[in-house]
């Protein structure tokens, strides 16, 4: 299989806080793999490194064949690996449809007003009626699809996911899991996803990743981590003998 | 129906206000015409620093100074180099926007504060060497700048500053408008979320800053060349604060907004003249009232009552 990301030794501290200790991680064309872990264990600040958001102390982050770890965020996502935020961050003043267009203006230099491609998204991820509603009239979960839906526009190749599920009931979760395997079916990504959702992720991943106190734990297929018993002590606490 | 009957009373207004605008200067006496021209120049720049301010969200108080830039570099041009003076106003407003591109390179990508306070230094900095640099501008006695037309009239400079100003506003309108547009809106939205996708932040917002100082270039040339004396007063921190204010007034991040607060506080400023220094005390409350009960401004009003002239 082909990696299309790969992360070598990286490492990040906050102050004295070890956030992230030499992770190596290995990601292949085509797959979602789950990243899951306690809060804290360095999940988004991996995500924040390999967009480029934040600087990392060292190691190196190579994504399609080139090393991205000194470039900015704007050159990261032209090449092709786009992220979402765990707190949502629309563009509050414009449209669902220019939020979108915006994106869209990455892959197409020139896309026409009615571009087909943003009628195709928002219908697919299900907010066509929300075209020319202002994003910070939408709900949570509306935002949440709109943000999916404008990283979508640029054509990624690798999407990074941070918690999109969050904050949704039992049934938006569904329909949000049917969009992730649609999306990976139709547009052909990879996905790197955040979750704290265990059901969700366990259902829909090919592989997990499993991050605890900055370090990585174990990567391997969902059956295999949730009866890893290393990964249990970190979900529950270790067996206690009195 | 409702749309249509909506849009032909919009054209109706448009071209009423463009009858009154070219017919001005049959009616009104020399100072009214006087009046037009000054409130044409501060649309000008109001517009301009709204480009900066209200549609990438970056507060600039160095826009007055490159009204400075334009007016003294079109102004000594004319005087020592006896060009021909729309040449020396096109060579002002080059010199303001490459100036102005020089520095929104160097202190955007420090963004938020740190842009306000180089801005503000720089317009210090500009005024000072402005006014002791004297052998070259006068220094506040004031430079006596050629005018543009050979025979003095009043009438022509108005048609002159109305065509630019005009023309500036459909063009920023256009801009606004235009994909690039949307790229500014994203900037001032959210900055990050823009970058996520792919937007080069600092490269727009230096764009917008250098386009904004290219028209307050060339605002102040025309002024120049029009009030035939200029000194280190048009530079000053007062002018940049009567242009926040027209703008805050009119309407942040709107196209019309900064056309209402620029004609409404130069008129204003006209007839509360007498009172002396504190017209700006007048000014002070509006925009407090203003900032307090209406935040979008004038257009922000208007727009409630569902009127839009853009």
């Amino acid at each position: 299989m082909e990696a299309i990301l790969e992360t070598t030794n990286v490492s990040k501290k906050f102050g004295g806080l070890q956030v992230l200790d030499r992770v190596n991680l290995t990601v292949y064309a085509g797959e979602i793999l789950g990243l899951v872990g306690p809060n804290g264990a360095g999940k988004t600040t991996l995500f924040n490194i390999l967009s480029g958001a934040i600087p990392l102390d060292s190691g190196t982050v190579t994504a399609f064949g080139t090393e991205i770890q000194n470039k900015k965020p704007f050159e990261i996502a032209t090449l092709g690996l786009v992220r979402t935020f765990q707190i949502v961050r629309p563009f509050p003043t414009m449209t669902c449809r220019e939020n979108i267009l915006v994106a869209r203006l990455l892959s197409t230099p020139r896309p026409s007003v009615k571009d087909p491609l943003i009628d195709e998204l928002l219908e697919s991820i299900g907010i066509a009626h929300l075209a020319l509603k202002k994003a910070q009239e939408l709900t949570l979960m509306e935002k949440k699809k709109m943000e999916i839906a404008r990283a979508l526009a640029t054509t990624p190749k690798l999407l990074l996911l941070d918690e999109v599920m969050s904050g949704l009931n039992p049934t938006e979760i569904n329909e949000a899991i049917e969009l992730l395997l649609k999306l990976r079916k139709e547009k052909n990504i990879t996905i790197i996803w955040i979750e704290h959702v265990m059901k969700a992720i366990v259902k829909t991943a090919d592989r997990i990743a499993v991050l605890h106190r900055g370090q990585l734990l174990t990567v391997d297929t969902p059956s295999k981590v949730i009866s890893d018993p290393q990964v249990i002590e970190v979900y529950l606490g270790r067996a206690n003998h009195a | 129906m409702a749309t249509k009957s909506k849009r032909s009373i919009k054209w109706l207004i448009g071209i009423s206000i463009a009858l009154a605008a070219l017919l001005l200067p049959k009616f009104a006496s020399d100072y009214g015409i006087h009046i037009a021209i000054i409130s044409l120049f501060y649309v000008l720049m109001s517009s301009s620093w709204n480009l900066v301010a209200g549609f990438t969200g970056q507060v600039s108080f160095a826009h007055a100074a490159f009204a400075a830039i334009g007016a003294y570099a079109s102004s000594l041009m004319a005087i020592h180099y006896n060009l021909p003076i729309p040449l020396t106003i096109v060579f002002g407003t080059c010199i303001a926007g490459t100036l102005g591109h020089v520095l929104g390179r160097l202190c955007l990508p420090l963004g938020g504060t740190y842009l306000s306070l180089v801005t503000l230094s720089f317009a210090e900095i500009l005024r000072i060497v402005i006014t002791n640099e004297d052998q070259w501008t006068r220094g506040t006695m004031g430079l006596q700048v050629p005018g543009i037309f050979r025979d003095y009239s009043k009438t022509k400079y108005y048609l002159l500053f109305l065509a630019i100003t005009v023309f500036a506003v459909l063009g920023l309108n256009l801009l606004i408008r235009s994909r690039m547009g949307l790229r500014f809106r994203a900037v001032m939205d959210d900055e990050i979320a823009a970058a996520s996708v792919g937007v080069h932040t600092t490269n727009i917002r230096v764009l917008a800053f250098t386009l904004s100082s290219l028209i307050a270039g060339l605002a102040g040339a025309l002024y120049g060349h029009y009030a035939m004396l200029i000194s280190p007063d048009i530079g000053s921190l007062a002018q940049m604060f009567l242009i926040l204010a027209m703008t805050m007034i009119g309407g942040l991040g709107s196209i019309e907004g900064p056309i209402f607060g620029a004609i409404l506080l130069e008129v204003l400023s006209e007839q509360i003249r007498s009172f002396g220094e504190y017209h700006l005390l007048v000014f002070g409350v509006i925009s407090l009232l203003i900032v307090r009960f209406a935040p979008q401004g004038l257009a922000g009003l208007l727009r409630r009552q569902r009127w839009k002239l853009f």
